[in-house]
């Protein structure tokens, strides 16, 4: 059975999109959520082997939610998803406990690269 | 008036031509389809009319709009008519299955357009700013550009006396959509701009 995957993104259309992506590739997309506090609580209630994580929602963003599942669980691993100007959120997010990043909008191939390399 | 000289101008087309540049490679990648967009005019001017600019009359509209953050803040709105939004949801093709302005996955993609474009433009303005500013969540409207142009310029902008409107041009799915992308900073984010752009110019 493919690794469980939670995806994580206020767009509605970009969960779609990356879902789609990985349950091509054969991982398992178990969960959505659309803000960092929904992400909180579908992480401790799914458990995923990984989480794509948002950076730019609203309620709670996604370096704030990194924080928080890092400290419910220091082995999660967690691959953020950024828009184009958010170096600086990124590197914030990695020393948060990120494992890496990938760019919206999505390039299939660097997707499937990046969640299986974090998964290994 | 605040004055914009033309060299000025200038700069700022320039940096909007970039933003358009890597506007239309992102949107590539999102649509999985070429798209191309270009800048034919930029031009400043006070809030009322630019309102003025944006605004086509009886006609209804889409409008996506950004707040910015970071070390530039402001908001943008970029406007669409019905017809080009419908257009760029059939762009989309098999993986909007509704492409309807009032189903939610189709405003989500509209959105995800909006902040794209929003997006590339303050990335270009702020490598040029060497400063770092970002969008915050997309917000839709749907209806007669009347209703919501001037309200979207100007609300939660009362420190915002002026805006930058750029006509864009995009090409997407054989056909050229005409759409209108405004930037309305705040005032100290304005000055930090007409500064790095130089006072005087040339
Ligand atoms: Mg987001």
């Amino acid at each position: 059975m493919g690794k469980k995957i939670l995806v994580v993104d206020d767009a509605a259309f970009m969960r779609m999109m990356l879902s789609d992506h990985l349950t091509k590739a054969g991982f398992e997309v178990v969960g959505q959520a659309e803000n960092g506090a929904v992400a909180i609580i579908k992480y401790k209630e799914l458990r995923p082997d990984m989480v794509t994580m948002d950076i730019t929602m609203p309620e709670m963003d996604g370096i704030q939610a990194v924080k928080e599942i890092k400290k419910f669980d220091p082995a999660a691993r967690i691959v953020m998803c950024s828009a184009m100007g958010q170096q600086q959120m990124v590197m914030e997010a990695i020393q948060a406990g990120a494992r890496d990043f990938i760019v919206k909008p999505f390039d299939v191939t660097r997707v499937v690269q990046a969640v299986t390399k974090a998964l290994s | 008036m605040q004055q914009v000289s033309s060299f000025q101008l200038d700069v700022l087309n320039e940096i909007g031509n970039i933003g358009a540049g890597n506007a239309a490679t992102a949107l590539s990648l999102l649509m999985g389809s070429p798209v191309d967009m270009t800048l034919p005019w930029t031009k400043f001017c006070p809030l009322e009319e630019g309102c003025a600019l944006l605004s086509r009359p009886d006609e209804v509209g889409v409008g996506v709009q950004v707040g910015l953050d970071g070390s530039v803040t402001g908001r943008m709105l970029l406007t669409f008519d019905e017809a080009s939004a419908l257009h760029i949801l059939l762009a989309f093709g098999d993986m909007l299955p509704e492409k309807d302005l009032d189903n939610e996955m189709a405003r989500s993609a509209l959105m995800e357009v909006g902040n794209i474009v929003a997006g590339s433009f303050v990335t270009a303005l702020s490598e040029f700013l060497k400063a770092s500013a970002w969008c915050s969540p997309p917000t839709l409207v749907h209806d007669y550009f009347d209703a919501f142009v001037c309200t979207v310029m100007v609300s939660g902008c009362q420190d915002t006396d002026y805006v930058l409107v750029f006509k864009t041009e995009l090409q997407v799915g054989g056909k050229v959509l005409h759409s209108d992308l405004a930037f309305m900073p705040a005032e100290d984010s304005f000055r930090m701009i007409m500064n790095a752009l130089g006072a005087t110019g040339g």
